[in-house]
């Protein structure tokens, strides 16, 4: 995995993170948890 | 099958042993070389007979698409038949079924205008039967000389009838390494 | 549902599910990491010395891509022959028959190059959505021996993202892009391509500079898939391949013969052949892991094939190998590999005896099919 393609995955889990943090209903706030889970495991070259 | 069991019935009545000990059905060589292999449904086959004539140190050329008017130029003494189809073959070679066919028919003509004796052998054994294949097997096997066969490939029989009730000599094997031995006895 | 309800505040809940996040992170990781270990392979009787795959394309030093290349040199004249596992890591049977020879198998005539795990990074992770095991267990006269289980193509850490279309580099060729991680369709590689294709750049280097006589890839197929229980050939190694299955039936194993299709290419028996010197084969044994038809998937199935699923497939005739109770398990899969390449370094001797690769201490066919893998790792 390129630099370029680990920022825009740093990038796109930070935008996710600011909609769970945002997010007033708990149903989008877990799915913004679920999504952010394999991004960030992507992001720290994990999974 | 049903023509063979009263003869191993009775070799085995004398005490002969297996059938196998019955020996070949072809008595006699019949084949010059140097001989010329060629494929009828352009199938892998043809690899395992050069193979068996290679260990039996048999001289031939190999062309898995020779034509009847090279035939003469090979300087070929006989002509071996390696009958199954493969639509992989068919395919890479860019023929059809019926084009193979042709070119086979027209091969066999030719040799037997030289007085080539033509060998047919289908080694290929259940997995080379099937609509496919039978078009080639019922094409080449009448024309042939002498047929070997391994023998998962003639469970309905359907090689017996094609060589006509002894009409032309057929022998069946279990393996293809025991293809070898009749196909060796086959040539002088 | 509202937050009041649960009568947390947001922040409160933010902090509760940032923390499960990280929990969970936290608790899978170990487990994806514990993949990157290499797995522990003992240095048989023969091994005269562990290379490494960079030795033979530096660019790929330090990466994920370099793996060891395991030489038995005789010391003897003769020929040279590169067995490669793990083209596929999600192939066991492949990578265990390059094991097993590596750790059993003396020279006594020419040079042995194993690489048991061709694609290592492909071995670092297991596919998404396929609950396949990362990992499977032999009892063996060694010791409890784990083996890592892994993916088909090159791990999306190592190479990532795929492009929609993989274009395949000398020919043109178009596949659908994740082929484009596929070591068996990167062949003759590229020094300046992508990560696997200067994997397979690595493994031509080695073949061209080593001047390798014979290379015999080791794969496996899921059952319904037609080219199986066969040896593929280019049209140079035909004359092999064809002495080697002779031999095999007269051991009473029978072996299919494949014609290597001229026009499918990046595939090693393909690419090997047309640009290097070497004599191309790849061997195929039948994988229910591996299959659409499998039911439940964990080490059993890895380790014996037993799979209702596959007998129904075979009763209702849609599969290219016969298929019942008894399964197909992996030892007699490796048994098939096994056999098949001394097979077909008989048949090779045969037809070039001053290229003779003349290998002891292998087990027979039969000794792996009676006795299983364990006795011999």
């Amino acid at each position: 995995m390129s630099l370029v393609y680990q920022i825009l995955v740093i990038l796109a889990a930070l935008v996710v993170l600011a909609e769970l943090l945002s997010e007033k209903s708990i149903k989008f706030k877990l799915q913004a948890a679920l999504v952010l889970l394999p991004l960030v495991l992507r992001a720290l070259k994990i999974a | 099958m049903r023509q063979a069991a009263p003869i191993v019935c009775t070799l085995l009545l004398l005490g002969a042993g297996t059938a196998k000990a019955q020996g070949f059905n072809l008595k006699a060589p019949i084949a010059t070389q140097p001989t010329l292999v060629t494929g009828v449904g352009q199938s892998a086959d043809i690899e395992m007979v050069k193979v068996l004539l290679n260990r039996g140190k048999v001289v031939f050329k190999a062309d898995p698409q020779a034509k009847a008017g090279a035939l003469a130029a090979t300087g070929s003494k006989s002509l071996v038949l390696v009958i199954g189809g493969s639509s992989k073959g068919l395919g890479a070679a860019g023929i059809s079924a019926e084009v193979d066919i042709e070119r086979a028919k027209g091969l066999v003509a030719e040799a037997r205008k030289l007085g080539l004796k033509i060998i047919g052998l289908h080694v290929g054994g259940e997995g080379r039967r099937g609509q496919m294949s039978d078009k080639f097997i019922t094409g080449a096997v009448p024309l042939c000389d002498y047929v070997i066969v391994v023998a998962t490939g003639n469970k309905d029989g359907l090689f017996n009838q094609l060589c006509g009730k002894g009409r032309i000599p057929l022998d069946s094997v279990e393996k293809i390494a025991n293809a070898g031995a009749p196909l060796l006895k086959a040539f002088k | 549902m509202e937050l009041n309800r649960l009568h947390l505040s947001n922040r409160n809940l933010n902090l509760v599910l940032l923390a499960i996040l990280v929990t969970v992170c936290v608790y899978v990781t170990p487990g994806y990491l514990a993949m990157r270990r290499p797995d522990a392979l003992r240095q048989g009787p023969g091994v005269t010395r562990i290379a490494h795959l960079s030795d033979w394309f530096a660019d790929i030093k330090g990466t994920a891509g370099d793996t060891d290349v395991y030489i038995l040199d005789s010391g003897k004249p003769g020929g040279s022959a590169l067995i490669l596992g793990g083209t596929h890591a999600n192939e066991p049977a492949g990578y265990m028959a390059a094991i097993l020879m590596l750790e059993n198998a003396v020279p006594l005539q020419g040079r042995l190059y194993i690489i048991p795990h061709a694609n290592a990074s492909a071995l670092t992770y297991t596919d998404p959505m396929e609950g396949v095991p990362r990992e499977f267990t032999l009892q063996a006269s060694s010791g409890k021996r784990v083996f890592r289980h892994g993916s088909r193509a090159t791990s999306p850490m190592h190479q990532w993202p795929d492009p929609d279309i993989y274009v395949h580099a000398s020919s043109g060729q178009q596949l659908s892009g994740s082929e484009t991680r596929n070591l068996n369709r990167a062949y003759p590689g590229r020094a300046d391509g992508n990560f696997t294709e200067r994997i397979a750049y690595a493994i031509t280097s080695l073949i061209r500079k080593d001047g390798i006589d014979l290379t015999i890839d080791l794969h496996e197929a899921a059952p319904e898939y037609p080219v199986i229980n066969a040896i593929v050939a280019h049209e140079r190694a035909m004359p092999t391949a064809s002495g080697a299955i002779l031999n095999l039936e007269i051991e009473g194993v029978v072996m299919g013969l494949e014609p290597s299709p001229a026009t499918l290419r990046g595939l090693s028996h393909r690419e090997l052949g047309d640009s290097t010197a070497t004599l191309a084969l790849l061997m195929e044994s039948p994988n229910a892991t591996q299959g659409r038809l499998r039911g439940r998937t964990d080490e059993a199935l890895i380790l014996t094939g037993k799979d209702s699923q596959y007998v129904r497939g075979q009763k209702l005739g849609r599969l290219f190998v016969p298929y019942d109770e008894k399964g197909w398990p992996l030892h007699l899969r490796v048994a098939r590999h096994v056999g098949g390449l001394q097979a077909i370094f008989t048949a090779h001797a045969m037809n070039a005896p001053e290229r003779s690769i003349v290998l002891g201490g292998v087990p027979t066919y039969d000794e792996l099919a009676t006795k299983g893998l364990e006795p011999f790792l």
